[in-house]
């Protein structure tokens, strides 16, 4: 829950958006650069690792599906 | 009587299409043949050639001119305005025989210059994340990454009718991504998690990192910090420049995490990507200080 909510609050920073919809595109929301600082931000903050080369593969393009990979991998 | 507007709208989207499709076959074709006449003349010739075409861009393009000379007056205030004009018409002409040398780079050979460290990890076949800069040849440094170490990797702007330029990239075995496509990013990402050598420009404006640049505050591209953060790469820096007899040399350099053992091995303490860019940034402004005449000084470099 507590990735979910960190997500979804810097998506909500960045994009100034209120109402995030989960099935939007990722990197349709965020820009490139902003993606690189979310995920070194949930490295640090989560102390995860996360195997970015996989981030953008094509299952995980939605905001919901990315979520759910970082939680996965928290979990791990 | 009816009047079928979404059928006229469509017969108008097809024929500008289509208008779009034949001028950028044109150009294409033009620079081609453009290309083709310009490599049976010598190197040197050409470079006389390009250097005096882009003065004479200059001369006619007032606003780039005016901006460059307000950028090298802001950088440099200790030059008088004819130093300061004078300067900007020799950048242009160098950066126009830069850039143009993107389409014969197979006959760039460059002399390569780098520490032992660097030099490491530049033959380790590990990846690295390259800060690079728009001096003297723009593309000599994937290009000089290509002879070293492999995959080299750039991204570039290329504009549409100039697509057949990424032949050009190939040829020498740089794998040129275009910025403006739609996976560029996931590429890039792809091939960084993929040991790929990575040099990226970042000496143009952006508004991601804030940065002193010739002692004025300014933003800054930080994508080549943020990659190498994220893939744990080395990062470097590499800047191409001309040497009198037309010779391309390419430094290469590795930034160095200057802290003590005991700040580094605390992994909070780790340096921020808005500090690396500015050692990047302090670097940059060095070089171009050293080589004032190849740089490229017509960005709109401190719009902010």
């Amino acid at each position: 829950m507590l990735i979910q909510q960190s997500i979804i609050h810097f998506i909500e920073e960045k994009t100034h958006c209120p109402l995030i919809d989960l099935t939007d595109n990722l990197l349709g929301t965020l820009k490139s650069f902003d993606f690189m600082l979310l995920m070194l931000e949930l490295e640090e903050k989560f102390n995860l690792k996360l195997p970015f080369e996989q981030a953008l593969a094509t299952n995980l393009r939605q905001i919901g599906e990315f979520i759910s990979w970082v939680e996965l991998h928290h979990e791990s | 009587m009816k009047v079928d507007n979404a059928g006229k709208l469509k017969t108008k989207t097809i024929t500008h299409s289509k208008l779009t499709l034949i001028k950028q076959k044109t150009s294409s074709v033009l620079i081609k043949l453009l290309v083709r006449a310009l490599m049976t003349l010598t190197r040197e010739r050409r470079k006389k050639i390009i250097t005096k075409i882009g003065k004479t861009i200059l001369r006619f393009a007032k606003k780039t001119r005016n901006r460059a000379i307000n950028n090298i007056s802001k950088a440099m205030p200790e030059l008088s305005i004819k130093e300061a004009t004078q300067l900007a018409f020799d950048a242009y002409g160098n950066c126009a025989f830069g850039l143009a040398e993107s389409f014969w780079l197979s006959q760039v050979e460059p002399d390569i210059f780098c520490d032992e460290e660097t030099l490491q990890i530049l033959q380790s076949g590990t990846g690295a994340c390259i800060a690079t800069m728009h001096i003297g040849c723009y593309e000599a440094v994937p290009l000089a990454v290509a002879k070293f170490a492999k995959p080299s990797v750039t991204l570039t702007n290329i504009p549409d009718f100039l697509e057949d330029a990424i032949d050009f990239y190939s040829d020498v075995n740089i794998t040129a991504i275009n910025k403006n496509s739609a996976n560029a990013f996931s590429e890039l990402l792809t091939r960084a998690g993929n040991n790929a050598y990575i040099s990226l420009h970042c000496d143009l404006y952006a508004n991601q990192t804030e940065v002193s640049f010739f002692g004025q505050k300014t933003k800054a591209p930080a994508g080549v910090a943020l990659l190498a953060k994220m893939t744990k790469n080395p990062l470097l820096l590499a800047y191409a420049v001309y040497q009198d007899d037309g010779q391309v040399q390419v430094f290469f350099e590795t930034l160095k995490d200057e802290r003590s053992d005991e700040q580094m091995s605390e992994p909070k303490n780790e340096q921020s990507v808005e500090q690396v860019m500015a050692k990047i940034y302090q670097r940059f402004e060095k070089i171009i200080r050293q080589y004032p005449s190849q740089w490229y000084w017509s960005y709109n470099r401190w719009k902010n």
